[in-house]
């Protein structure tokens, strides 16, 4: 049988000043596969002094099968986002994997072709104050993981990769004499030169008055790729247009996909 | 910046049927990476119709949960919990129960070097009601119990549960009653990271536990149920606590359509450390 796996959040909140968490939009799918979905919105949150507003964030997330093909799908849809007036817009994107399965004997070695759309996915977003280039995804990375992971951490290796070096981070859980099994850390967001690209950060913008925002963060490992398209981090900020309370912690919006064969 | 990747999914109840082909789900949760919270439920459901369910439950709530829970430098703690709860669960009057339980995650962040796991994870599951289910026509053991060693050796020392020592697999499900996935093997194109799979329901001698099925029930005119089938690698464990695989099956009471496909309740946890 094939292990579905593949959960995504809408929106989700966590802040440190004041005290507070909540999350919005979350959909799972379930090990059969089938379907997940779930919207909320219109949202100010908290109320009367609201860090955050959308208009509707909806998760939707399908996995079937077409022969020894599993395809799942993760679609994410934010509207009318509104961090503080300092961060704004929309955000609409599908993450598609299909895992090809091969005879038993190659299991270890089973496909997984991943897609993104559309190609610049923060085309929606706007930061009053920055002129944001247009951001593209790097392909090569969430591709050749799920091609040949192995050969994907090799490739890390080249100095011409477009994530060499510190522009990625090997945990140690993942290296010999540890486990082996191969965690990646970095961001997706491309152009690198735009963005601060320093293990352990990756894909971070600083932006005044507001904290850090981080785009397109990735990690994965076999068979398990988990993409936060925005994490913002907001540190002592307040609204730009009606400055009142004073707010500290971190909003995402992210998922993640990691079928697998069983037996 | 250092950070804990908070990881979890739970889903209510589920179900794909190839005949009629039908899909859905309900309640489903997800926790942020940055933890918080997220709940979900759904009541009163009849699917796919009032008139000719497959599948009725009163009551499906999922809730995830993730917060720092201790905060000594270098040793702090990250907790997190999935509660599930299905009330009145009826699938074609052959199989009715309720479902409450709590499985809890405790990740501290260690100092150890990366011979052994670095991070070790406390794993618990606390049953908030007593398992109740029945079976139309199956006499099920008088109490359904996890095996809780399981979940504890797995997070605590993955190298230490796949080897042969006290702490292995083999303890307490030995041979054929477990999978070892060739792709968590050494060899080419393997990765070496231990993928094993098994199920925890208990007793084990009230079920086929035999490579690849486990805490399997063959149950006549329903098809196949499959009691807390469990998965795990490094950091990372899955349970389904409940799956029931429909070969063309007829409500007991007032047999209509005959269903097949597949119904289940499942869940997640995957937290970790970065970097």
């Amino acid at each position: 049988m094939h292990i579905y796996s593949a959960c995504a959040v809408g929106v989700g909140a966590v802040l440190t000043s004041p005290a507070n968490a909540e999350s919005w939009a979350a959909s799972s799918l379930p090990i059969i596969g089938g379907r997940s979905v779930s919207q909320a919105g219109p949202v100010d949150w908290p109320a009367g002094d609201p860090v955050l507003h959308f208009d509707r964030a909806r998760t939707e997330i399908t996995g079937s099968q077409n022969g020894a093909q599993f395809t799942t799908t993760i679609r994410k849809t934010v509207t009318g986002l509104c961090i503080l007036h300092r961060l704004e817009g929309d955000i609409d994107v599908t993450f598609t994997f299909v895992y090809t399965a091969n005879a038993v004997a190659n299991r270890h070695l089973d496909a997984v072709a991943v897609a993104v759309n559309p190609a610049q996915p923060f085309a929606g977003i706007s930061i009053p104050g920055v002129t944001l280039p247009a951001i593209t995804l790097e392909a090569g990375v969430f591709q050749q993981a799920g091609q040949n992971f192995k050969q994907f951490r090799q490739a890390l290796q080249n100095p011409a990769h477009p994530r060499a070096g510190n522009k990625h981070h090997k945990h140690a859980q993942g290296e010999a004499p540890g486990h082996n099994q191969g965690v990646i850390f970095t961001a997706l967001a491309n152009p690198v030169g735009s963005f601060v690209y320093q293990s352990p950060d990756h894909g971070r913008l600083d932006v005044p008055g507001l904290g850090r925002v981080y785009f397109a963060e990735w990690w994965g490992e076999p068979y398990r790729q988990s993409v936060t398209l925005l994490r913002v981090m907001v540190e002592n900020s307040q609204d730009r247009l009606n400055p009142a309370g004073t707010f500290s912690g971190q909003i995402v919006i992210d998922g993640e996909e990691n079928g697998r064969e069983f037996p | 910046m250092s950070k804990h990747i908070y990881s979890a999914c739970a889903v209510g109840v589920g179900a794909v049927l190839t005949t009629p082909a039908l899909e859905e789900s309900w309640a489903a949760s997800c926790l942020p990476i940055i933890g918080g919270h997220n709940v979900s439920e759904a009541q009163n459901i009849a699917w796919p119709n009032e008139a000719d369910p497959v599948l009725r439950f009163g009551l499906a709530r999922t809730e995830v949960t993730g917060r720092q829970t201790g905060f000594t430098p270098g040793a702090e703690e990250y907790t997190t919990s999935i509660r599930k709860t299905v009330t009145n669960l009826n699938i074609l009057n052959r199989v009715k129960g309720s479902i409450d339980v709590l499985f809890i995650f405790k990740y501290t962040k260690g100092t150890a070097g990366t011979s052994k796991q670095r991070d070790p994870v406390d794993v618990s599951v606390v049953l908030l009601q007593p398992l109740s289910l029945a079976i139309q026509g199956v006499v099920l053991p008088p109490t359904l119990g996890l095996e809780q060693a399981i979940l504890q050796n797995a997070g605590k020392d993955f190298k230490k549960f796949l080897g042969g020592g006290p702490e292995s697999i083999n303890q307490h499900r030995a041979g054929t009653k477990h999978h070892e996935h060739e792709h968590g093997k050494g060899g080419n194109g393997g990765h070496n990271h231990g993928v094993v799979f098994t199920a925890l329901v208990e007793p084990a001698a009230s079920f086929a536990y035999a490579d690849p099925d486990f805490g399997l029930l063959n149950v006549a005119n329903l098809g196949r149920v499959y009691f807390a089938e469990w998965w795990g690698e490094p950091y990372r464990q899955s349970i389904t606590l409940l799956r029931i695989v429909l070969n063309n099956a007829q409500d007991f009471v007032t047999p209509q359509t005959a269903f097949s496909g597949q119904i289940v309740i499942d869940g997640e946890e995957n937290g970790r450390e970065f970097p």
